[in-house]
């Protein structure tokens, strides 16, 4: 422990001027980058240690880069001092980087929050005057908003938030089953979803039923890797050496990305388009495969939908159109749905016959065509596919995604010449049309067959352990839970984040009603607001609408969190969490192939409680609530059962955990806590390199019918409330501009002239290590990055400071010159708090809140806005 | 005899700085302090490429002390507080003898390798980093990398090449008088480009383009220009 920390030693002190300090600090730096004010020690009272009574924890860094780097740290005299790799199972994985070993750094912050925090009575939010108070005051205070919120609105009135600043499992987010999400459907409460880079995975789920990335370790085995709007250099600096493996094994590099990046740098071909353009780029593609007659008959045939007929309304032809009845296997369990059996139907050209698609008698099924079958005519998925892709010929497509017709071309036979490496970052899924890129780069390798084999695939990097249990999410016990027993089941709604600002203004949402299986607007108030393992304020575009139109509607804003971030500064309450080194954790997300157990390091420091130990001390205090239909002279409302939740939140982290690993998948590959306790590390399944095909030897899709389904017969958005959008365009990878970077809207266009987009600097994750003084002394504050003709032309020097707005909001930066920077673009490194730009206004200002309809995801790279000259 | 040096693959380096850290993080650098620095070869600032579209062109590389076989800065020293090891050719910093004269900082022709401490150093927090026995820092005495001269003693590599540190594997330590090393097969199949090979110093870090990608790029005339540029100035290339 650093008891001599100078953060909040005395019970009264207060906040109060927290950020001043913190800017001045931030501006020493950038002036001088030199003498800082922060220094936390006296250096008289540092001792030569050495090293002889050292302890080692491996611990894991949980953060969201898909790293998941084992770390092997060191505690000397009870502090952690030194921090190296620790392995995996195959060393070429082993990893860490320059975030990592500044960990002490986020660790010993004389400014980390170390006891609860109060909003101090009187003041308003955002103005940073917080007192310290005890747990007990923290619990009593909070679970009390809770109740009478519960009691005058409903359980669902409590609105809990967690992104993914920690994908560990029984303190995590990110989706993980950890206890806040048992907590959450316990209680009724609203799930709110963190609706960040969900836009491709829903797209090409739709096409591959998954994601089809074989891992990064199969790169050897590629002729090409070709990244779409992948930034790994910056944001995931681990996979570069594997891209590098495959390079020296002979692919070829390919980027297609807007900007020249460290990648492009060491890319043989660089292909620089226009930004939310790649579902145009990927139709072209197919469309030049096609036309050379490169696109592979035989894959299409038998392992895509290409044969499948479509109705004139939009839906397949089912043998129970042909007269053959649809079969209806009843539900396994009460959480499940019927299954229908009533095949696709595909034109046998042997028999000139619509046939069945699945009983193997169709030796020769046409993929182009229409067809007249019982008086309708109907046409091939392929022949569908052929429609939307000749829109875009090359000479077409030049225009809207700015390469020339050769360039395409030239892109188009690397294409086709496999096996291909197709890598996404989530870059280019960042706009309004993002499941459509989704979609479409999913089915671009399937018109060659480029899927299946050794150095062939598509996909993200970004892997989510497959052998979780969510049962005791919802379930009271595991055996509760083998026994179906729904009257021990709890589950909580979600909703949204881009969502909120409408739900809090209408106070309803649209939900199913299971009775009519339509959505239905219900009443809905949120009152409390809880955010854990994220700093939405700072990474949820729209800050000022997300301060008018979210934060100040809510009556109470509590954050669980360990440094002062833009969320903390807009809370009511804070609860101090630990750092990820003092709590130990299964982790089991990210870009390699491995669970581990994260060892504990260090003791929680000052009064830090975990999640889990939060929930432990909450729920005592917090009433369970039960429906009632008789309850408010008979239309229903929720009423106390005289109970508190505690009796749900009993189990030891270890208990927990071991349910959440109870599944047949972990016992096939022995994973259990006492295992991982035991291996440190073991593969979860996952193994990276492993081509994605069945035992035969063929590839398999996670798709119903097990097949490339490039064209989806019902589209449904990614998070549905009855929302109206346009089937037809979704039932295919179709093109069509984004709300701003590519708009077709000729005004906007005009009044907002750049393009803003945003990467993922090696220098922090998110907003995760924005403070950390050694990561700041290599950048020191907000640049942004534009071409020199576009600063010239604006009167704009390099270094300058400038401007950037939109109607939505501004945040200034310093300009640096980048000739790499594609003319009408500018690219700003993320993450920074809003106090550390100069006049207190961050990047996400700028950014749109508003969701797509369809994919409902984060906008962050479809900005535009205008930039000029800042006078200070 | 033994010849300790680096070799450094400047196609797999992307300038991610974490090998830097590693120097920081286990020789328990001062605020604001660094022994070994990643500079872009490219535009005016970090990160930025060289050029205009579409032919453009970016490198890292990383800078440290040259361990060089003939070292400028031992020369000068008055009192012999830097020094070429004979056993391993470190050129060594002994903190206990130095006089803070700066010599051999003038007399260096890799500008900005070494240090100065004018004041006690600083920290931002308060604990003594790394694996343990590095020297303690001083004020008013020059200091720089000593190929973690602690770690060596203990049969470790230096931080920065320490197994798996690389987030780009670009970083390779060694012998250069054992033909059978890592570092002298590297050399002996890729060349390799020294800096400021002209004065005579024999630098003992290697420069090397693993696939040529930026053949035309050559670190040693960009390092050379940067210096020639801002001759007389301690800023040297766009560092941190």
């Amino acid at each position: 422990m650093l008891e001599d920390t100078p953060a909040l030693e005395s019970r009264a002190l207060t906040r109060r001027g927290f950020l001043k300090t913190s800017a001045l600090v931030a501006g020493a730096l950038a002036a001088y980058g030199g003498t800082t004010l922060l220094s936390g020690c006296d250096q008289n009272s540092i001792v030569q240690m050495t090293s002889n009574d050292d302890t080692y924890a491996n611990c894991i860094c949980r953060v969201n880069c898909f790293g998941a780097c084992r770390i092997k740290c060191t505690i000397r005299e009870g502090k952690i001092v030194n921090f190296a790799p620790a392995p995996l199972l195959d060393p070429n994985y082993n990893r860490i980087c320059l975030r990592g070993l500044t960990h002490f750094q986020r660790i010993y912050d004389p400014d980390r929050i170390l006891y609860p925090l109060k909003r101090i009575e009187g003041t308003k939010r955002g103005t940073n005057e917080f007192e310290q108070i005890t747990w007990d005051e923290a619990i009593e205070l909070f679970s009390s908003k809770i109740n009478e919120a519960a009691e005058k609105y409903g359980p669902q009135s409590l609105g809990i938030w967690g992104a993914s600043g920690s994908l560990s499992t029984i303190n995590g987010g990110g989706g993980t089953p950890s206890f806040m999400f048992r907590f959450c459907n316990f209680q009724g409460a609203t799930n709110i979803q963190n609706s960040v880079d969900m836009a491709q995975s829903h797209g090409q789920s739709r096409v591959v039923g998954g994601n089809m990335s074989s891992g990064l370790g199969d790169l050897i085995n590629s002729k090409y890797i070709v990244t779409w709007g992948y930034n790994a250099t910056e944001s995931t600096i681990h996979s570069w050496h594997l891209i590098a493996d495959g390079i020296d094994a002979g692919a070829k590099l390919v980027v297609i990305d807007p900007t020249y990046t460290t990648l492009a740098s060491k890319a043989d071909k660089w292909f620089q388009v226009k930004p939310g353009t790649d579902v145009a780029l990927a139709l072209s593609l197919m469309n030049v495969i096609y036309s050379n007659n490169l696109h592979d008959v035989d894959f299409l045939t038998n392992y895509t939908c290409a044969p499948f007929l479509v109705k004139p309304d939009g839906t397949y032809l089912r043998m129970s159109d042909l007269g053959m009845p649809a079969q209806t296997i009843p539900a396994a369990s009460p959480l499940s749905a019927p299954t229908v059996i009533d095949p696709i139907a595909v034109w046998d050209t042997a028999t000139d016959a619509a046939v069945n698609s699945e009983d193997g008698l169709a030796k020769t099924p046409a993929i182009e065509g229409t067809f007249t079958v019982a008086g309708q005519k109907c046409k091939t998925a392929f022949s569908h596919l052929i429609d939307e892709f000749s829109k875009y010929d090359p000479e077409f497509a030049s225009e809207i995604v700015g390469l020339t017709p050769m360039q395409i071309k030239e892109l188009a036979l690397i294409c086709a010449d496999g096996p291909v490496a197709h890598l996404s970052g989530y870059g280019n899924q960042a706009y309004s049309t993002g499941v459509t890129v989704g979609a479409a780069l999913a089915t671009l390798p399937a018109i060659t067959g480029n899927y299946g084999y050794e150095g062939a695939q598509q996909g993200t990097h970004w892997k989510f352990f497959p052998g979780f249990n969510y049962m005791p999410t919802m379930f009271e016990s595991l055996a509760d839970a083998a026994n179906m027993d729904m009257t021990k089941f709890h589950s909580a709604k979600t909703i949204p984040n881009m969502c909120l600002p409408d739900v809090l203004e209408k106070g309803t949402f649209g939900f199913l009603d299971s009775t009519t299986g339509t959505y239905k607007e219900t009443d809905w108030s949120l009152k409390i607001l809880w955010q854990y393992v994220g700093n939405p304020m700072s990474n949820t575009g729209g800050t000022n609408i997300l301060k008018e139109k979210v934060f100040s509607k809510f009556d109470f804003v509590v954050t669980s969190d360990n440094t002062f971030t833009d969320t903390c500064l807009w809370s009511d309450l804070i609860l101090p969490i630990p750092h990820y080194f003092e709590q130990a954790e299964v982790h089991a997300s990210g870009e390699h192939g491995f669970i581990m157990y994260s060892e504990k390091a260090l003791e929680p420091m000052g009064e830090s409680k975990s999640d889990a130990d939060i929930l432990r001390a909450l729920t005592p205090k917090v009433k369970e609530w039960k429906f009632d239909a008789t309850a408010n002279s008979g239309k229903g409302g929720y009423v106390w059962t005289g109970e508190y939740m505690a009796k749900f939140f009993t189990q030891t982290d270890d208990e927990y955990t071991q349910d959440i690993l109870t599944s047949e998948y972990c016992a096939n590959l022995n994973i259990s806590v006492d295992s991982l306790k035991k291996n440190g590390c073991m593969y979860d399944g996952t193994n990276p390199g492993i081509p994605m095909k069945g035992a035969d030897g063929r590839p398999t899709f996670l798709t119903e019918t097990g097949k490339v389904m490039f064209y989806t017969e019902h589209p449904a958005p990614r998070v549905n409330w009855g929302q109206k959008f346009d089937i037809d365009f979704e039932r295919l990878p179709r093109y069509k501009g984004s709300f701003e970077a590519s708009s077709d809207d000729v005004d906007l266009r005009k009044k907002f002239k750049f393009v803003i987009m945003s990467e993922r600097p090696r220098f922090r994750v998110h907003s995760s290590w924005w403070s950390a003084p050694w990561l700041r002394e290599l950048e020191p504050e907000p640049i942004v990055k534009i071409n020199p003709e576009d600063a010239k032309s604006l009167g704009i020097n390099n270094h300058d400071y400038v401007k950037v707005s939109n109607d939505r909001g501004h945040a200034i930066a310093k300009a640096i010159y980048h000739a790499g920077i594609r003319q009408g673009t500018v690219v700003y490194p993320k993450g920074w708090q809003e106090h550390q730009h100069k006049d207190g206004h961050g990047w996400s200002d700028l950014v749109n809140p508003e969701p797509d309809l369809v994919g409902v995801n984060g906008n962050f790279m479809d900005v535009l806005a205008n930039i000029e000259l800042w006078k200070g | 005899m033994t010849r300790l040096g680096m070799v450094i693959d400047t196609f797999r380096c992307i300038g991610c700085h974490t090998c830097a850290m590693a120097c920081k993080l286990e020789n328990n650098l001062p605020n604001n302090n660094w022994w070994n620095r990643v500079l872009t070869v490219g535009g005016e600032d970090m990160d930025t490429p060289g050029g205009i579209y579409p032919n453009l062109s970016k490198k890292y590389f990383t800078l440290g002390c040259q361990h060089c076989t003939n070292p400028a800065c031992t020369r000068v020293c008055p009192v012999g507080a830097t020094y070429k090891r004979e056993e391993d050719g470190v050129v060594f910093q002994d903190y206990d003898k130095c006089i803070g004269c700066r010599m051999c900082m003038a007399a260096c022709p890799y500008t900005g390798v070494r240090n100065f401490n004018w004041e006690e150093p600083q920290y931002y927090v308060g604990i003594q980093t790394g694996s343990g026995g590095a020297p303690t820092h001083k004020k008013h005495t020059v200091e720089k990398c000593t190929l973690c001269a602690h770690r060596l003693a203990r049969g470790e590599e230096p931080a920065c090449c320490q197994d798996s540190i690389c987030p780009g594997r670009a970083r390779y330590f060694g012998d250069f008088d054992d033909p059978s090393s890592k570092v002298s097969q590297l050399l002996a199949r890729y060349g390799g480009e020294q800096l400021l090979s002209d004065m005579q110093t024999e630098p003992n870090i290697y420069y090397i383009d693993s696939r040529g990608a930026g053949k035309d790029l050559s670190i040693a005339n960009a390092y050379k220009e940067a210096l020639n540029k801002t001759a007389g100035s301690e800023a040297v290339v766009a560092s941190h």
